[in-house]
């Protein structure tokens, strides 16, 4: 029982249950959806765990976890981006990129091997997206309370996750059985780390827009 | 970075753990840099925003402040007004009234049309009067058209020649609290030439040329040297005449030498 919880499932499911306490009752869909995102995210985490443990590969399951993280990502930078631009054309051409990459390497090897590539494509284009959004933030006259701010926040994960795992994305291969401490591999502790303050920073950004939708509503 | 691939093939382990974790905090630590020049910027913006606020808070207090003052300056020359014309013109009315002889008819006549006389000429003061008295819609009217009002009112003292020219045609969009700040130094000015210039010709002139409005007062008075003000005599009212058009994003020239008169020159953006 205790495999099933470590730093990655605790994060997940502790921002999971932040969300479902702080968003139920949000009116955009976008942030309600991350909702539906992190039960997902917390239901592939728990069966992957389970299914590495009985199977021992459980990329495959990943893989399909792929197209659900970019997709629900997206439609989060879509709302995000929203109060300064129009950015649908540029994220859906950034989706089918996406796909076509994914695509092509599921053309080439086994659904059984992870992804990688795609996985870095997706990561460069959030890290891209984040940077926009801070571009658009100091082009814009309106001063933002960071504080309180919800959007600043969720960037703030996002661009930490994927710009971190940058070093882990151009080297997967080189980091089979690398460990670091007591047989715990190098690339899942980074992972562990990343998942932290990723979900940390989301956490923080689900009770701000509480915060804001409760100080909107007195 | 192909290169760069190969190479990592052929690390040991140990120096990629190396290479992997310290890349990795760079990768981190990136971030953070954005974040914090985010930050700077953000807190920058909000002191430039306060800093408009408070420069339009001072904006909003010098245009209260001198709306005042037009009104004063108005009542001022209302009460002058009444007491040296209209209050002399009744009281002569009154006088060749009082002095009708009832039995006298071929006289009386003629005190009657004087008294008539006398009577539609305070009325005739009287409309002036009232027209003055809406201080604030004189400005409405236009910056040319109050300018106009102010030098009838010097001019009927008899004392001063008034030469005024507009020159260039004003935009069609105005900005009545510029009007109102330049009509008030105009006010000030003058005000300046009767109490201490001694002049006896006034020559205004109002010129709009690429966005920049001028206005320019001379006379012919007995001018004064800047040096040689005491600290205490600098004015209010030369004080007062640059701050204001400071405050509009102008700036006032005032150029006197003693027995050459004074020329006071405001240039502003407009409108």
């Amino acid at each position: 029982m205790l495999n099933y919880f470590n730093a990655n499932t605790v994060s997940e499911l502790v921002c999971f249950i932040v969300a479902l306490f702080c968003l139920i009752k949000d009116h955009n869909i976008a942030w309600k959806s991350m909702i539906l995102f992190l039960f997902i995210t917390c239901v592939i985490e728990f069966s992957g765990t389970y299914i590495g443990i009985r199977y021992g590969n459980n990329n495959w399951e990943y893989n399909i976890f792929l197209m659900c993280e970019s997709g629900f990502t997206s439609l989060m930078f879509i709302n995000l981006f929203s109060k300064y631009t129009d950015s649908k054309p540029m994220i859906i051409y950034g989706l089918t990129l996406f796909v076509v990459c994914y695509a092509t390497e599921m053309a080439y090897h086994s659904f059984l091997y992870y992804d990688n590539l795609t996985y870095g494509f997706m990561s460069i284009q959030f890290v891209l997206y984040s940077l926009y959004y801070f571009y658009l933030l100091l082009k814009d006259d309106a001063v933002v309370k960071f504080k309180y701010s919800p959007d600043f926040w969720w960037i703030c994960g996002t661009l930490f996750f994927y710009f971190g795992s940058t070093a882990c994305n151009l080297f997967y291969h080189q980091l089979d059985n690398i460990q670091i401490y007591r047989g715990e591999q190098l690339i899942d502790f980074i992972f562990k780390l990343l998942n932290v303050i990723l979900y940390g920073c989301w956490s923080y950004s689900f009770i701000c827009r509480k915060w804001i939708r409760k100080t909107l509503k007195d | 970075m192909l290169e760069l691939f190969f190479y990592m093939q052929e690390m040991d382990k140990e120096n990629i753990k190396g290479l992997i974790i310290v890349s990795t905090l760079i990768f981190l630590i990136a971030p953070v840099f954005v974040f914090s020049y985010v930050f700077i910027h953000n807190r920058r913006k909000k002191r430039h925003i306060e800093e408009k606020a408070l420069m339009q808070l001072t904006f909003d207090a010098e245009i209260t402040k001198t709306q005042l003052e037009v009104q004063e300056q108005t009542m001022q020359t209302i009460g002058a007004d009444l007491h040296d014309n209209i209050g002399q013109l009744l009281s002569i009315t009154s006088l060749t009234l009082n002095s009708i002889e009832l039995d006298n008819d071929k006289k009386n006549r003629k005190k009657i049309d004087a008294a008539i006389d006398l009577t539609m000429r305070s009325i005739k003061e009287m409309r002036l009067l009232g027209k003055l008295l809406q201080g604030d819609q004189l400005v409405g009217m236009g910056l040319d058209e109050a300018i106009k009002y102010e030098i009838n009112w010097i001019e009927k003292s008899g004392k001063y020649k008034v030469n005024y020219t507009n020159d260039g045609e004003m935009p069609a969009a105005s900005s009545p609290d510029k009007d109102l700040i330049l009509f008030r130094i105009l006010q000030e000015v003058l005000n300046n030439i009767i109490k201490h210039a001694q002049a006896t010709v006034i020559s205004i002139k109002l010129e709009y040329e690429d966005s920049v409005l001028r206005l320019q007062v001379n006379d012919n008075g007995i001018g004064f040297n800047h040096a040689d003000l005491q600290p205490g005599q600098v004015g209010m009212g030369l004080r007062n005449i640059q701050k204001r058009a400071g405050i509009i994003g102008g700036e006032a020239n005032i150029t006197s030498n003693p027995d050459e008169g004074t020329t006071i020159e405001i240039l502003t953006p407009y409108p």
